[in-house]
């Protein structure tokens, strides 16, 4: 998985020849102590091929999946379509890009977003005089 | 059946309790669960076939192959499962899409399977069934005769 940091601008392919369909993942966005924690679901996608950007406080997940069945399928149910996950979403100016992590297990993206050192709650002592 | 009242409890009661039963059960058999915050149907599934079988998609994210349970009977099939989430209490939840917990879904598939040669696979959060028809169901040639 590449985790794309402010300093790099990966302008993938996928970018520029946009999939015939796709789809916005569901995501949970929790906040701890000292990191934003964003779990995104993407089934079907590889963990290698997925292409994260964070720029400015917006992240964005870009997904790849392809499709898995021939085009000329006949279905006999079909609930669902398949294809790339794309979302952005935005996170606020908060988090130390340099040190966003994420990984991939089960279709399932979580990313680990710590927050930036000045914004970190500090438990502050009190002297006795 | 025979049921005896107990003391103190009245038909209308007995009726009110039966009700509950009945509700309980329509509420347990209907494949419904909370996704991505509308009811729907869980999972979503996809069902296509060749010659020889039936194959059967679902996306669920996030399971591992011990959280799910699928039964096969004849042209029913059923996927049981639990999904569980990362949850914690000690956290500010700002978006909260995806969901958890546990869901049955029963189908009747268009064809009898052979149930005792259905392979299943759970790779990055998609389920597939391969479920072969059973020798009844698949296209027999039939020869016609002259004369």
């Amino acid at each position: 998985m590449s985790c794309c940091e402010t300093t790099c601008c990966d302008t993938s392919d996928a970018e520029q020849t946009p999939a015939a369909s796709e789809f916005h993942p569901q995501v949970d966005i929790v906040e701890l102590t000292d990191e934003f924690v964003v779990r995104a679901d993407v089934p079907g996608a590889k963990a290698d091929d997925i292409n994260l950007h964070y720029e400015d406080g917006t992240l964005t997940i870009h997904a790849p999946v392809a499709a898995r069945q021939d085009d000329e399928t006949h279905y006999l149910r079909r609930e669902y379509g398949v294809g790339d996950f794309r979302r952005t979403l935005s996170l606020g100016d908060q988090v130390d890009a340099e040190n966003i992590s994420a990984a991939a297990e089960d279709g399932v993206l979580t990313l680990h977003l710590p927050k930036l050192a000045g914004i970190k709650p500090r438990k502050i002592d009190v002297n006795t005089g | 059946m025979v049921r005896l009242y107990s003391r103190g409890v009245s038909p209308l009661h007995q009726l009110r309790d039966e009700m509950n039963r009945w509700l309980e059960g329509i509420q347990h058999e209907t494949p419904r669960f909370t996704f991505g915050g509308s009811p729907s149907v869980f999972p979503a599934i996809n069902v296509w076939e060749d010659d020889k079988s039936l194959l059967l998609e679902a996306e669920l994210p996030g399971m591992k192959v011990d959280d799910l349970n699928i039964t096969a009977v004849g042209d029913q099939l059923t996927l049981k499962g639990e999904r569980k989430l990362d949850e914690s209490d000690d956290v500010t939840v700002h978006q909260c899409e995806r969901a958890g917990g546990s869901f049955t879904r029963t189908l009747t598939l268009p064809a009898e399977v052979n149930v005792d040669q259905v392979e299943a696979t759970l790779i990055d959060g998609v389920l597939r069934l391969r479920l072969p028809k059973a020798a009844t169901t698949s296209p027999h040639k039939i020869d016609v005769k002259t004369g």
